[in-house]
């Protein structure tokens, strides 16, 4: 009798409990929109912690779902042409295959060459000259730059929130069917964010993933690399996010780099290091694509190297690199191509409607 | 079995435990809530915009400088945040943080009320012009500082703090267009300047009362001291560095208080 009683007065508090948490989560909801569904981030065993800050935006189903239809929609550009997707092509690590230059609205051109845009959660700053300092914000400087998406913001707001498609993707991924900037470019970076190389077979090799291993030339290649390339291209990430002038000519385009962003004239021509990752899907190379072929490449730090006030100490000499070393970098850096990142269909283009 | 629940023991466990499960909701419910240690009220301030001792009039009105160069003026806005209050003993007052884009072209946008602004009696207001360097690096922000408004660099992240454009017969460029963006956050081109202002009399914020304080905003006083701005050779400022310093440096002597209306 007694444990019964117990029973029913803890079911009445139960009652009691729920009757009021219902009443103040009603408050806050409609109750009507499922709220958007957590997602976790599988990161690669061995990277740093990511550099961005997930708690003003943690990721969700929605928000990641209303990222990747903005990233390829490409009606965000001022005339209807340019995607992001459009300069950011999946198989090319997210770089612009085949184009030193970018490409912009009406036509346009840009000056630098399309960085890949994967494992950027791991970024301190973005762009070649690293001018941006945080990945939300990174998208406003192609959508509003006249020589990429050249849109008008306050215009494309008005824009997305009159689609009735978008008012529901945002009302998914965010609660209300407000189109604002802070939402738009959160979803991008969610969707950006899951953008994440870690699984190549350096990565199963240096992992000890199911019995891995190099064979004879990617090890040869992984010694080139470690003994005269790893200083700069530091693993895992195979960047460690300096700026340095690496001895390339200054050439007709006149990029002072860093420079503009710093005002300091030792920064004169340096550019931020590239990541090695999937290298060899994303060409042209260098900050304006000047090579096209990664043994040019090979060829300019053996012996292309013109030292300028600013050249890095490491390159000021070159980097000599016999005929059997090059041919073993090459085998080796195909061991960082990462075919989960390239083949991926969560990255994959989607309709736009 | 239901008569037998009611039944005199039972009910009274019954209802305890039901007191007692009211009791610890009501409990969690207090402790959720902040009791304010102070009271709160509001204060309006708003902003009148001037060329010396003119009002503003944008595109139409004609005004010269101290390097007697004529020039209209078509653009004209700041940020304001991180406001203070300072009562007749000294005591600083910082207000919760709030962000303001004031544009000559809104005029809601020159009316500004803080709230949570604890009840009493100041005789000096701060603030600061722009957007503070914690700001500048927080990735997407919203409201005031939400980047549609125009007063974002992309290429180089960073607030405009203040911008004024217009045109002058002694600009450089083809429409004889000037704009001033003055902006930067970081050392050594840190553009971040706050104003101090001594109030003509004492400002009372109670309960039940919304004072009013009036401030004239000079865009004269961008161009003219200490440092003269020639338009002949400062036409185009877009970038943090040493002409978006000097401006700033004159700016900051740009807002004077007009009146104060409890």
């Amino acid at each position: 009798m007694n444990r019964k009683i117990t029973y029913i007065a803890g079911l009445v508090c139960l009652v009691i409990l729920l009757a009021h948490a219902c009443k103040k989560d009603g408050a806050g909801n409609t109750g009507t929109i499922p709220l958007p569904q957590p997602v976790t981030l599988q990161l690669p065993a061995g990277f740093p912690d990511p550099v961005y800050d997930f708690t003003q935006n943690p990721l969700t189903k929605e928000g990641i779902a209303l990222g990747r239809y903005l990233f390829y929609d490409y009606r965000l550009s001022a005339d209807s042409t340019i995607s992001c997707g459009f300069c950011h092509q999946q198989f090319a690590g997210f770089g612009h295959f085949d184009h030193p230059l970018s490409h912009g609205v009406l036509g346009r051109q840009g000056s630098r060459t399309v960085p890949g845009i994967f494992n950027m959660i791991y970024m301190k700053a973005f762009m070649w000259d690293g001018g941006v300092n945080n990945l939300e914000i990174q998208p406003l400087t192609p959508l509003t730059d006249p020589n990429e998406m050249g849109v008008d913001l306050k215009e494309l707001l008005k824009k997305m929130q009159g689609d009735p498609n978008y008012r529901k993707m945002f009302l998914a991924a965010f609660g209300t069917e407000e189109v604002t900037s802070q939402r738009m470019f959160r979803a991008i970076t969610q969707f950006v964010a899951t953008m994440v190389s870690g699984n190549s077979k350096y990565d199963s090799v240096i992992n000890k993933v199911g019995g891995a291993t190099f064979s004879a030339e990617e090890q040869a290649g992984y010694n080139v690399f470690q003994l005269k390339c790893a200083a700069c291209h530091k693993e895992p990430l195979f960047t460690d996010q300096t700026y340095r002038s690496n001895g390339l000519p200054i050439n007709v385009l006149q990029d002072v780099g860093r420079m503009r962003i710093t005002n300091n004239t030792a920064d004169y021509i340096k550019f931020k290091v590239p990541t090695l990752r999937n290298v060899l899907k994303s060409q042209p190379y260098m900050h304006d694509g000047r090579f096209y072929d990664i043994y040019q490449v090979f060829d300019f730090y053996d012996h292309g190297v013109v030292v300028t006030a600013t050249t890095d100490p490491l390159v000021k000499n070159g980097i000599s690199l016999t005929d059997a070393e090059k041919r073993q970098l090459y085998f080796f850096l195909n061991t960082l191509t990462d075919y989960t990142l390239l083949q991926n269909p969560a990255f994959s283009e989607v309709p736009i409607q | 079995m239901i008569l037998r629940i009611f039944s005199s023991r039972t009910f009274i466990i019954l209802s305890f435990s039901s007191i007692l499960c009211l009791i610890s909701c009501s409990k969690s419910e207090t402790s959720q809530t902040i009791v304010p240690p102070t009271t709160y009220a509001s204060l309006q301030l708003t902003f009148s915009n001037y060329v010396g001792n003119v009002p503003l009039v944008r595109n139409t009105g004609t005004y010269t400088n101290a390097a007697r160069e004529n020039y209209t003026i078509s653009k004209f806005l700041y940020y304001l945040s991180n406001f203070q209050l300072v009562d007749s003993a000294g005591k600083v007052t910082t207000l919760p943080q709030r962000y303001f884009l004031v544009d000559d072209a809104i005029d809601s946008t020159k009316k500004i009320i803080l709230d949570s602004v604890p009840v009493g009696r100041y005789t000096a207001v701060r603030w600061l012009i722009g957007v503070d360097s914690i700001r500048n690096v927080s990735g997407v922000q919203a409201g005031a500082l939400a980047p549609e408004n125009g007063m974002f660099w992309t290429w180089n992240s960073g607030y405009i703090m203040a911008k004024l454009e217009g045109n002058s017969p002694a600009a450089t460029t083809v429409l004889k267009e000037f704009q001033l963006h003055v902006g930067g956050f970081k050392s050594p081109y840190n553009a971040l300047k706050t104003v101090s202002l001594n109030l003509p009399a004492t400002v009372t914020v109670a309960t039940g009362a919304q004072p009013k304080l009036s401030f004239r905003a000079d865009a004269a006083k961008w161009l003219d001291a200490p440092n003269t701005i020639s338009f002949a050779t400062t036409t185009i400022v877009m970038a943090a560095g040493t002409d978006a310093l000097k401006i700033a440096e004159n700016y900051q002597q740009m807002f004077t208080v007009m009146t104060v209306a409890n």
